[in-house]
């Protein structure tokens, strides 16, 4: 029944996806099955395919969009956000540091696959980090660096963390990192690309 | 200053090669070649022109000129536009997919790499010799395996098997004829100025059948022609333009040409080691050479540009050519020959050929020309996405990327994590895993029908006697 919309989401189309869901909502369908198993279902497909290379990125985030503007459709027929979501977390680039095209790709496929992003941009201070990480409730904070430099800062930045949070899991990306890196600075997980960043995410939270 | 295209400068200017010419015409008047065939020989005294001494035979330059205008080069549809790899000259080493070891090639062997070929759309000769079929079948094997697992190979210009012995030319006409493919056939001179007998023996038992026919020299720098690079050219204009224009002399049924694939070829050779040298410096400056004299003649030029002094598919292989063929490509070259072959064409190498075939993609890649257009220069999507924003997700990108940008699959552009993920395999590895896929996978054979009628004809040959003894002297 819902394979259409499923493949709508696998093919990237918008717009499409958008009337689907539409249709089925003005049905009557319950709109968990409408998630689950069309656009949740299309996004799993892209991840898999994304995982074996057989998609790209700019295939990966046309498919994000369109699961996107029809989850929009969707959301205000939850009750509860955590009906609806698998998880939060806060996203940053680490203070002194301002490149964010692989923070905000995560942030975007993290979104999409069901998870509510809370993005505070570029050159954050971790103290901000905390901060939002404490009112927002949060299960998990993303943070990146690309130079070399900066990325010294997250070790000091975990160990923060750790100190002022309970529960909170912490992942790091970027560039210059490296799985053996991200464990000497007591980090809980690292992924090399924003995919295998979505399946940490689910991980880090047991999901 | 403004690049306006991809080019090059250097290599043998026009005015260079006309003095070139000239000498070359006037060597094939003046000095001659010989020519150990009484039956050619008496075919050749009834033309004006032609004067004959013992063996020696000199032309007068008009018969030159007209040979090289009567030339015909019939390249396929296949080879107009795009890039064409010749791959393998029947090679008597093997690098084994599976122990990685050096051993000799069998017909199982032969089968694979002809497969692995075909996927890769290359063309040319057989890949490997099966050295466990007595001698005299070896060739009639590789035509046989060649015409039933590969479109290309050993069907058109740049295929040059060799045809040993009249008996064996008969048999690989007759298969040839069963299934439809190309036949021709080609003889390499004897540097200096000469022919080798069994192959005018051959050429001559043709003489009739309209077969079309080919000649080839690949004189020695130092060794079988003067030291200098221009000399050894010079050398083997003069015995193209003297073998050509016997084979118009005396092949009239049909139409003769310079082979692409060795045109105006000319060797260098190490002293240290006394080895012929492909891949080296000098002869990829050859290379340009030729391919400026295949241009001056009207030649379609090949470049002998993926052979390499490498022992295996290693650093040295990779950047000997890859260099070579990207200063061929320059130069105008489009075909590019001798793909898998590793040690100046001792070993053959499976995984040197899928490393040569993402070269060559590469390549192509490197010297597409810019496209240029108003919608291409996208100053609307600059203007619609500012500061903080991404063009990642815009519509523009995604029907784009694939077209604008190659994405390789053995260079792979993974970062350290996920080439980590993948196994950390090498380039090699990939080379290795790639080979054996494309095998497993290749689909391509021959009709049932037309099989069986090479089987015949193999099963025939297999018990002849007459062939087996045309052997004896080879």
């Amino acid at each position: 029944m819902f394979d259409e919309l499923k493949d709508t989401i696998i093919d990237g189309n918008e717009q499409k996806a958008k009337a689907l869901t539409a249709q089925f909502l003005n049905a009557g369908e319950n709109p968990r099955e409408i998630l689950d198993k069309g656009l949740l279902a299309g996004m799993e497909v892209v991840g898999r395919r994304f995982k074996t290379y057989e998609m790209y990125l700019p295939e990966v985030l046309m498919s994000a969009s369109a699961m996107k503007t029809a989850f929009n459709l969707l959301k205000p027929h939850f009750k509860k956000s955590e009906d609806i979501f698998l998880g939060k977390v806060v996203m940053a680039t680490i203070e002194g540091d301002v490149h964010d095209i692989g923070k905000n790709i995560v942030s975007m496929m993290l979104e999409c696959c069901g998870f509510e992003v809370i993005d505070l941009g570029v050159d954050v201070p971790v103290r901000k980090i905390i901060e939002t990480c404490t009112e927002e409730t949060a299960d998990l904070i993303g943070i990146s660096a690309l130079l070399t430099t900066t990325m010294m800062a997250l070790e000091g930045a975990v160990r923060m963390i750790r100190g002022e949070t309970t529960g909170v899991k912490v992942m790091v990306g970027g560039a210059p990192l490296t799985h053996e890196f991200a464990e000497k600075i007591g980090a809980d997980g690292f992924a090399p690309d924003a995919l295998r960043a979505i399946n940490m995410a689910k991980g880090l939270i047991g999901k | 200053m403004f690049i306006e295209d991809f080019m090059l400068q250097g290599g043998l200017s026009k005015k260079q090669i006309d003095v070139m010419n000239e000498k070359a015409l006037s060597m094939v008047e003046e000095v001659g070649v010989n020519i150990p065939h009484d039956g050619i020989i008496q075919l050749l005294s009834d033309y004006d022109g032609v004067t004959i001494e013992k063996s020696t035979v000199k032309f007068k330059r008009d018969l030159v000129i007209k040979a090289l205008k009567d030339a015909k080069y019939d390249i396929p549809d296949y080879g107009e536009d795009a890039w064409i790899v010749d791959a393998g000259a029947h090679q008597t080493s093997y690098y084994d997919l599976d122990t990685k070891k050096l051993r000799q090639p069998t017909t199982k062997d032969l089968i694979e790499l002809t497969k692995l070929g075909d996927a890769l759309d290359t063309v040319g000769s057989a890949p490997v010799v099966p050295l466990d079929v007595p001698i005299y079948l070896q060739i009639l094997l590789m035509h046989k395996i060649s015409y039933e697992h590969s479109r290309y190979r050993c069907n058109d210009i740049y295929e040059h098997m060799d045809k040993p012995t009249p008996k064996c030319a008969e048999y690989v006409y007759e298969m040839a004829q069963a299934t439809g493919k190309r036949f021709t056939f080609g003889i390499w001179m004897i540097s200096p100025r000469s022919f080798d007998r069994n192959a005018l023996k051959v050429a001559y038992s043709l003489l009739g059948k309209g077969t079309p026919m080919w000649i080839s020299t690949m004189p020695v720098a130092g060794v079988s022609a003067p030291i200098t690079m221009v000399a050894t050219l010079l050398q083997s204009m003069f015995e193209h333009f003297a073998g050509l224009t016997m084979l118009n002399l005396i092949n009239t049924d049909s139409y003769n040409y310079i082979a692409p694939d060795d045109a105006f070829d000319a060797d260098p050779f190490d002293m240290k080691y006394s080895t012929f040298v492909y891949g080296s410096a000098e002869y990829t400056r050859a290379t340009l050479h030729k391919i400026a004299l295949c241009k001056y003649y009207n030649i379609p030029p090949v470049a002998k540009s993926l052979n390499t002094a490498g022992k295996e598919p290693d650093a040295q292989a990779a950047f000997e050519n890859g260099t070579h063929t990207l200063i061929a490509a320059l130069a105008g070259a489009r075909a590019f020959r001798t793909s898998g072959l590793l040690s100046c064409g001792e070993i053959y190498s499976a995984e040197t050929l899928v490393i040569n075939d993402e070269i060559i993609k590469y390549l192509k890649k490197l010297l597409h020309r810019e496209e240029f257009s108003e919608s291409r220069l996208m100053a609307d999507e600059i203007k619609e996405v500012g500061p903080g924003g991404s063009f990642i997700g815009r519509k523009s990108t995604f029907e784009y990327f694939r077209e604008e940008y190659w994405i390789p699959e053995l260079f792979s552009h993974s970062n350290l994590g996920q080439w980590r993920e993948m196994g950390s395999k090498s380039i090699l590895q990939y080379a290795n895993e790639t080979a054996k896929k494309k095998i497993k996978e290749h689909e391509y054979h021959i009709d049932s029908d037309k099989k069986k009628e090479l089987d015949k004809i193999y099963d025939r040959a297999f018990n002849d006697e007459e062939l087996k003894d045309s052997f004896k002297f080879v």
